[in-house]
């Protein structure tokens, strides 16, 4: 690799374990986010996206359960470092300091009896900001946002929903990370503020040198904005590459049937063709290819073999036994 | 927050109750069988009762004319002058300088054990709300159920037989089992007399504390159990936030809220509770007047004392409606 990288995820599993039931969520999955870029992370719900992203800053809580894998976290002043080995105190250093994140119930995570500026001020004073720097970072952060700062004395509930994202993005900046992990930052946004707020992070990445994992189920959305895709099917990605390649010249199945199923201005007469089937439920292990069962193109092999990511082209990779030949280009 | 408009509604809903309060009160005691201007007379005189004395009473203590006409005689004299009535049983001493000079003892039982109550509750679920399905957690949780659901009288006789009378000390008994204060101290604000009234309100108390504070301990336990699951505790612990700090102001904060509430509600039983444990305890408060006054059939008496219950509760009520919107930014008062 580039000697780029800021976060590397390898080889990573998660599951989810009650009494009588075990999810596998996250499968043996591997995912580099490079310095000062933005990789979009694409699966419909239940693939274990957000699973995979509560890694970055290791709030895995029962019944989640760390199987296997490492986070390595190259941005800091002392080289690396290794984030699910950190103790507590190191850990909650770490946290919001180097990696934070905004929520996918952002509506929900912002405390409804706190005014916005003390949510804003707790995470610096945490993390070794004075009183007074911090107030005095509150405007910085809020007009960094996009935001007027006359909200900074409002209480949560006298907010919009994308006065409040707004919010949840001024909180993220707060401890000046290198990085922001922004899980469906837009779901339950109209699509009017859905595409300020992701302009807003795309502004921020150039202006603030930030590094962003934006995770979304709309790979459309996602497209517009990041450098690099991941794939997810089923706790797996299935395929990674270039932004470009991924949409133009889609490699896995399941990415070209994703692909066939965004309705596009000139398709208003055609109907839009979903993907037939439903995922897997990740509560029994999969032998073969998770996405055969409702794929076109399956073959007996995709049953019994289990496809491993493959080179399509230099960063190109797919996770299929026959890739290609929905082209969108 | 709070309006103008919210103090006016207030107050007319206030009057209504206090009116339809009032009429119950009036109309209830005087379905009880029996005469009281007999059991009065014969508890002074004997036998040697006189016609002309018993119309002389009925005419002074306004039990002349139908029932009907008292109570018009009664309401109009309560709310033209605010006047409660003389006592039938105390006679001539009028039944609001009773219920004065009896509601502090009430008033100080019930306040030192709610605030206790809510105290205590709200510490023990803090302690085993970051500690829940764990030992502490079952043993609290299961033992709380038990002591909130004892009756309050039978906890205070316990009590009374066990730190009163069994167990002494030194040829002393532990706790006195009787009165508000020692009958050998003058009343005053003397270390005596001080000492002597927490000493004999120290069982009372406990009684009363000890089946209150579990229903708000169970409470808060489950309110926390799912607020640490919420979306903005789970982004307190992604912010590095430091534990006490995620504690003291995402869980906890969030999770008094119910408790305002449910003090409002259990306000009503631990009135109830009070004037049971100062019965058992023959303690001077209006819980006690209020016993001897329906076992003598005071009409007025009873009366006066119901109307103290329900101004306290609607009061207690209205504190706690105040308190909670200054606890919850949400909640406007209109």
């Amino acid at each position: 690799m580039s000697g780029n990288e800021l976060l590397e995820v390898k080889d990573l599993s998660i599951s989810y374990v009650t009494r009588d039931e075990r999810i596998d969520a996250v499968r043996n999955v591997s995912l580099t986010l490079e310095k000062g870029s933005i990789h979009g992370l694409v699966g419909e719900s239940g693939c274990g996206k957000s699973t995979l992203a509560t890694i970055f800053l290791n709030l895995i809580y029962p019944p989640a359960r760390l199987v296997g894998g490492s986070l390595r976290y190259f941005g800091g002043p002392s080289g690396e470092i290794s984030v699910l080995e950190l103790k507590a105190p190191e850990l909650r250093r770490y946290r919001w300091k180097e990696v934070s994140m905004i929520f996918q119930g952002s509506m929900n995570s912002l405390n409804p009896v706190m005014r916005v500026y003390e949510q804003i001020i707790d995470a610096m004073i945490d993390h070794d900001y004075t009183f007074e720097e911090a107030m005095l970072r509150v405007d910085t952060l809020l007009e960094l946002a996009g935001i007027s700062k006359r909200v900074k004395n409002l209480y949560p509930h006298e907010l919009s929903g994308g006065m409040k994202q707004r919010v949840n993005i001024a909180i993220a900046l707060a401890c000046e990370p290198k990085a922001i992990i922004a899980d469906e930052p837009t779901t339950a946004l109209d699509v009017v503020v859905q595409s300020q707020i992701t302009r807003k992070l795309e502004s921020l990445r150039r202006d603030l040198g930030l590094s962003i994992l934006f995770i979304s189920h709309d790979i459309s959305l996602v497209g517009a904005i990041a450098d690099k895709i991941s794939v997810m099917y089923a706790g797996k990605i299935v395929e990674v590459g270039k932004a470009e390649e991924i949409l133009n010249t889609p490699a896995h199945q399941y990415t070209i049937a994703l692909l066939a199923s965004i309705p596009t201005l000139k398709s208003v007469e055609s109907r839009i063709s979903g993907i037939p089937g439903h995922p897997p439920r990740l509560n029994t292990p999969i032998t073969g290819c998770a996405f055969a069962d409702r794929c076109s193109k399956a073959q007996n092999r995709c049953r019994t073999e289990n496809p491993e990511l493959e080179s399509i082209s230099g960063d190109h990779f797919a996770a299929c036994f026959f890739p290609g030949g929905g082209s969108n280009s | 927050m709070l309006t103008a408009r919210y103090l006016e509604r207030r107050v007319i809903y206030l009057f209504i109750t206090f009116f339809i309060a009032v009429s119950i009160n009036f109309f209830l005691p005087r379905l009880i069988p029996g005469n009281p201007v007999f059991t009065i007379l014969l508890s002074r005189y004997g036998n040697q009762i006189k016609p002309q004395y018993l119309q002389l009473i009925e005419s002074e203590l306004n039990l002349r004319g139908t029932l009907w006409q008292q109570y018009v005689g009664y309401m109009s004299s309560l709310f033209l002058h605010g006047y409660l009535g003389v006592s039938f049983y105390y006679y001539p001493a009028t039944v609001s300088s009773i219920i004065f000079s009896h509601l502090p003892w009430t008033l100080f039982l019930l306040g030192t054990a709610t605030l206790l109550s809510v105290f205590i509750g709200v510490s023990i679920a803090t302690y085993i709300g970051w500690r829940l399905g764990g030992k502490a957690d079952s043993l609290i949780s299961s033992i709380s159920i038990g002591l909130g659901s004892l009756p309050f009288f039978w906890l205070g006789l316990i009590f009374q037989i066990v730190f009163g009378l069994m167990i002494v000390i030194d040829g002393q008994h532990l706790f006195p089992i009787a009165h508000a204060f020692s009958a050998s101290v003058y009343p005053g604000l003397t270390f005596s007399f001080i000492s002597s009234v927490l000493y004999h309100s120290a069982l009372p108390i406990i009684t009363l504390v000890l089946i209150s504070f579990p229903g708000f301990t169970l409470l808060m336990r489950n309110t926390i159990s799912t607020i640490i699951n919420d979306d903005y505790v789970q982004m307190a612990r992604a912010k590095g936030l430091r534990t006490w700090r995620i504690k003291k102001m995402y869980v906890n904060r969030n999770a008094r809220l119910p408790i305002a509430t449910s003090v409002a509600l259990a306000f009503g039983s631990i009135v109830g509770g009070a004037f049971l444990v100062e019965v058992v305890f023959s303690y001077p408060g209006i819980g006690y007047m209020l016993y001897n006054a329906v076992t003598t059939s005071d009409f007025p008496l009873i009366d006066g004392i119901f109307l103290m219950i329900t101004i306290t509760v609607i009061i207690a009520n209205f504190i706690v409606d105040l308190l909670y919107a200054i606890l919850d930014p949400r909640v406007v008062l209109e």
